[in-house]
């Protein structure tokens, strides 16, 4: 028996410490890495270039929005803050984490999607949250992400574990970081990310994340934070809706909730332009890499409009 | 629950605490109440499928003992029935169907389609009913008695660390163990985590890991070509090996832990000469099975050879039908029962053939032939994965086209040259260890001045280079 627990003792300890000293090499590799998703998130944590214009949402506003067509024309700096499969919760831990370091931006340009402020979105465990391990000490990740995930939680009392929520591709994003090794090609591009593929209009798995869309308290209470940050910081905030196929038609937004929207973009000056999914020009598949993303082609051309928008308004 | 999920790293050591800690007397319950939540992790409801068995079985076999003749067998035939109409119902019931509804609608034989069932296969239910069934046969033959404890017979069903995928256990064997005493012993503790880790390692870094790859491809076979496909093929035969053995190395350590000693399952089937070799390697549970309970009541080879190959085919296709109910698995057990066949027919040609005495096998000839087996094999892999036979041709058709020489899945999808290199290292490395061990579970059993050291690495290799992306086991659908 003692010599059993010896052995579990043995064992187990050298495991815990080697693999939470492991995890902390990792998150440090991680943290130096100047390119793609870890690039981007390092530069919204910890990075120190100004900008003047932000893109931010999910991955309709990073897809959707180049901040270089937005550059040229408006001649700003522009960075696309925008996440696969963000939420309220991250863009709140973002922009705060970003705004820890940076000026505040001039500008904010932020996709609305109808589902994000129902409780299904702000509830569940932030999308692929491995990738906030290097930041699980950030005190907005703390606030804004933690909560939420419950692996998260567990990696934060439990350092060792982290490393098993690790893929390859964060392993060897870890090596790049400590070997200084640089990508010959960075696909995200000031934050932004382009596909080329052709949508056909046909496949059935393109469908809203959810067709309820019923506003939940916290969301709402989320949304009136992200408003009331930017307005405190003299941010302009716009808002529009991206364009996708059809997705819209099938969402189911309560008369109250689309009103409530309204009333607090108009009490903390947002400006909103528009639902562009209803724009008859977007209902072509060909602008689209799939249902809810335009393809490389279709985010230049949505990019110039959005640019249009923004011209428009600041000349008035 | 998984093997390879948190709940198991906190479910199997708080039942194996409280196992030794529990009298004996009542180790049986603490054990069957431990499979039950086990069992209910996945779909709790179906507890009670297993139960129905259960019960028909324990009766079965108390009414075999007490009876003579005709109606010992009428008592087995209820037993049989009643296993394998579960089995009908819930894996085979919309296979038939689906087949009734295309041969009739073509000839507008039927009006309509006959709707098929909605429901969700039972997890395991082939390995469990197979279990419960060779309990029946074996009091009926006389070789069993049978079991009047209810609960050490449901335990023998549901004995958790075997319930969902195997080893299929023989009465004979498990049965007794559940009477046994088993007290706290280091060596054999030791040993058991040992083989655990070493099921956890082949399961979370190799298989898991290689199935990335395998999984792009086999999602759409008609994207990829030449050494893109081959590669593919190759990895899969390494997945599912590494998986289910992975599976049974777990089943055969977390049950050594606690005192009980489940039957082998493998035993490196990849280094076989033969297709028939093979099958004394792969899944030996249920190849025994098939022949204590199919091939041998068929007259197994003390028939015609006509006879005898038709006894083959009838077994391979039952066991092909057992992994799934699809033709994809039907075409794999043919295509095993085949090369049976036609190996046994060139042997016996070559020994006719052959006036010296038999060649000296040496080490190339030996090499051919396990290289030759293991290529038969893989092919036959590419139905048993494919989702249907058009995908399965189109996999074997586009591994023909050799041009262009490169692989441009590898980047893709997650599988990048860090994977490539880890699965790469740790293939060697189970190799090295499988091979030079000859019975991998000797590693684990020795005394060795290493074993701790050995245990430390491999577990810091599952926790660092594992993935945990809660994969089920290949096994566990059948």
């Amino acid at each position: 028996m003692k010599k059993l627990s010896l052995y579990l003792l043995v064992v187990c300890s050298f495991v815990i410490i080697t693999s939470t000293i492991l995890f902390k090499l990792c998150n440090e590799g991680l943290r130096r890495v100047p390119f793609e998703e870890f690039g981007k998130l390092n530069e919204i944590m910890a990075g120190t270039t100004p900008y003047d214009l932000l893109i931010m949402g999910n991955s309709r506003s990073l897809l959707h929005v180049s901040p270089y067509i937005l550059d040229s024309a408006l001649h700003t700096n522009a960075y696309n803050m925008g996440t696969i499969d963000g939420s309220l919760n991250a863009d709140l831990a973002l922009l705060h984490a970003y705004l820890d370091h940076h000026d505040a931006p001039r500008y904010l340009l932020m996709n609305f999607d109808w589902w994000l402020p129902t409780d299904t979105l702000i509830r569940n465990e932030p999308f692929d949250y491995p990738k906030f391990y290097p930041y699980l000490d950030n005190k907005w990740v703390k606030k804004y992400l933690i909560p939420h995930s419950p692996q998260m939680k567990k990696v934060n009392t439990l350092p060792f574990l982290g490393l098993i929520n690790y893929d390859d591709y964060k392993r060897t994003a870890a090596l790049r970081g400590w070997t200084k090794s640089q990508r010959t090609v960075d696909v995200y591009k000031k934050g932004y990310f382009n596909r080329n593929a052709k949508f056909t209009g046909k496949d059935p798995k393109d469908t809203p994340p959810m067709k309820d869309c019923t506003f939940s308290d916290e969301g709402i209470r989320e949304l009136d934070e992200l408003f009331t940050l930017c307005n405190e910081k003299n941010i302009t905030i716009f808002v529009f809706i991206a364009p996708g196929y059809r997705i819209n038609e099938q969402l189911k937004v309560r008369q109250q909730d689309r009103d409530q929207l309204q009333q607090l973009m108009k009490l903390r000056h947002v400006v909103f332009f528009q639902d562009y999914s209803l724009r008859d020009e977007f209902l072509a598949p060909s602008w689209y890499c799939d249902a809810h993303h335009l393809n490389k082609e279709g985010a230049e051309y949505f990019s110039r409009i959005i640019a249009h928008e923004i011209e428009g308004f600041i000349h008035q | 629950m998984l093997f390879n999920s948190f709940e198991f790293l906190l479910f199997f050591p708080i039942v194996t605490v409280l196992y030794f800690i529990v009298p004996h007397r009542f180790r049986w319950l603490h054990l069957l109440v431990a499979s039950c939540v086990f069992y209910m992790f996945f779909i709790p409801v179906y507890i009670l499928i297993l139960f129905f068995t259960i019960i028909i079985d324990y009766v079965a076999g108390i009414l075999i003992e007490r009876s003579n003749g005709i109606l010992r067998k009428r008592y087995l035939l209820m037993s049989l029935v009643a296993n394998i109409g579960v089995l009908a119902v819930f894996k085979y019931f919309n296979f038939f169907i689906g087949n009734v509804n295309t041969i009739f609608l073509h000839f507008h034989i039927l009006p309509r389609e006959i709707p098929l069932l909605n429901i969700i296969l039972p997890i395991g239910l082939s390995f469990h009913t197979f279990q419960a069934m060779s309990y029946t046969i074996e009091v009926y033959r006389g070789n069993q008695k049978a079991e009047h404890h209810f609960g050490i017979y449901s335990l023998y069903v549901m004995f958790y660390p075997q319930l969902v995928a195997g080893p299929i256990e023989r009465p004979q064997n498990l049965l007794p163990q559940f009477r046994e005493v088993h007290h706290i012993d280091y060596d054999r503790m030791v040993g058991g985590i040992g083989i655990l880790l070493w099921g956890l390692f082949k399961k979370v870094v190799i298989a898991d890991r290689v199935a990335i790859m395998v999984n792009i491809v086999y999602t759409h076979p008609a994207d990829y070509r030449g050494i893109t496909t081959i590669l593919t093929m190759v990895l899969f035969s390494i997945q599912i090996y590494c998986d289910f053995s992975g599976y049974s190395d777990m089943a055969i350590g977390s049950a050594r832990v606690m005192g009980f000693k489940l039957m082998r399952n493998f035993s490196m089937p990849y280094a076989s000469r033969s297709i028939a070799e093979f099958w004394t390697r792969w899944h030996i549970s249920l190849s025994t099975w098939f022949k204590d309970y199919l091939y041998i009541p068929l007259g197994g080879n003390k028939v015609s050879k006509g006879r005898w190959r038709i006894n083959i085919m009838i077994v391979f296709m039952i066991s092909g039908l057992w992994h799934g109910a699809n033709w994809t698995f039907l075409i794999w057990g043919l295509i095993h029962g085949a090369f049976i066949i036609i190996s046994a027919g060139l042997k016996h040609q070559s020994h006719i053939s052959s006036k010296h005495p038999q060649r000296k096998k040496h080490r190339l000839h030996t090499f051919v032939n396990i290289l030759t087996t293991f290529t038969i094999v893989t092919v036959a892999w590419v139905f048993f994965r494919a989702k249907t036979i058009s995908d399965a041709a189109m996999m074997l058709k586009n591994s023909l086209k050799l041009f262009p020489l490169t692989t441009t899945v590898i980047l893709q999808g997650g599988f990048g040259i860090l994977s490539l290199i880890i699965s790469s290292a740790a293939i060697l490395f189970l190799f090295i260890v499988e091979h030079k061990t000859k019975d991998r579970y000797e590693l684990f059993e020795k005394k060795s001045q290493y074993t701790w050291a050995f245990h430390a690495v491999l577990l810091l290799l599952i926790v660092t280079m594992g993935i945990f992306d809660h994969q089920s086991f290949i096994y566990f659908q059948f």
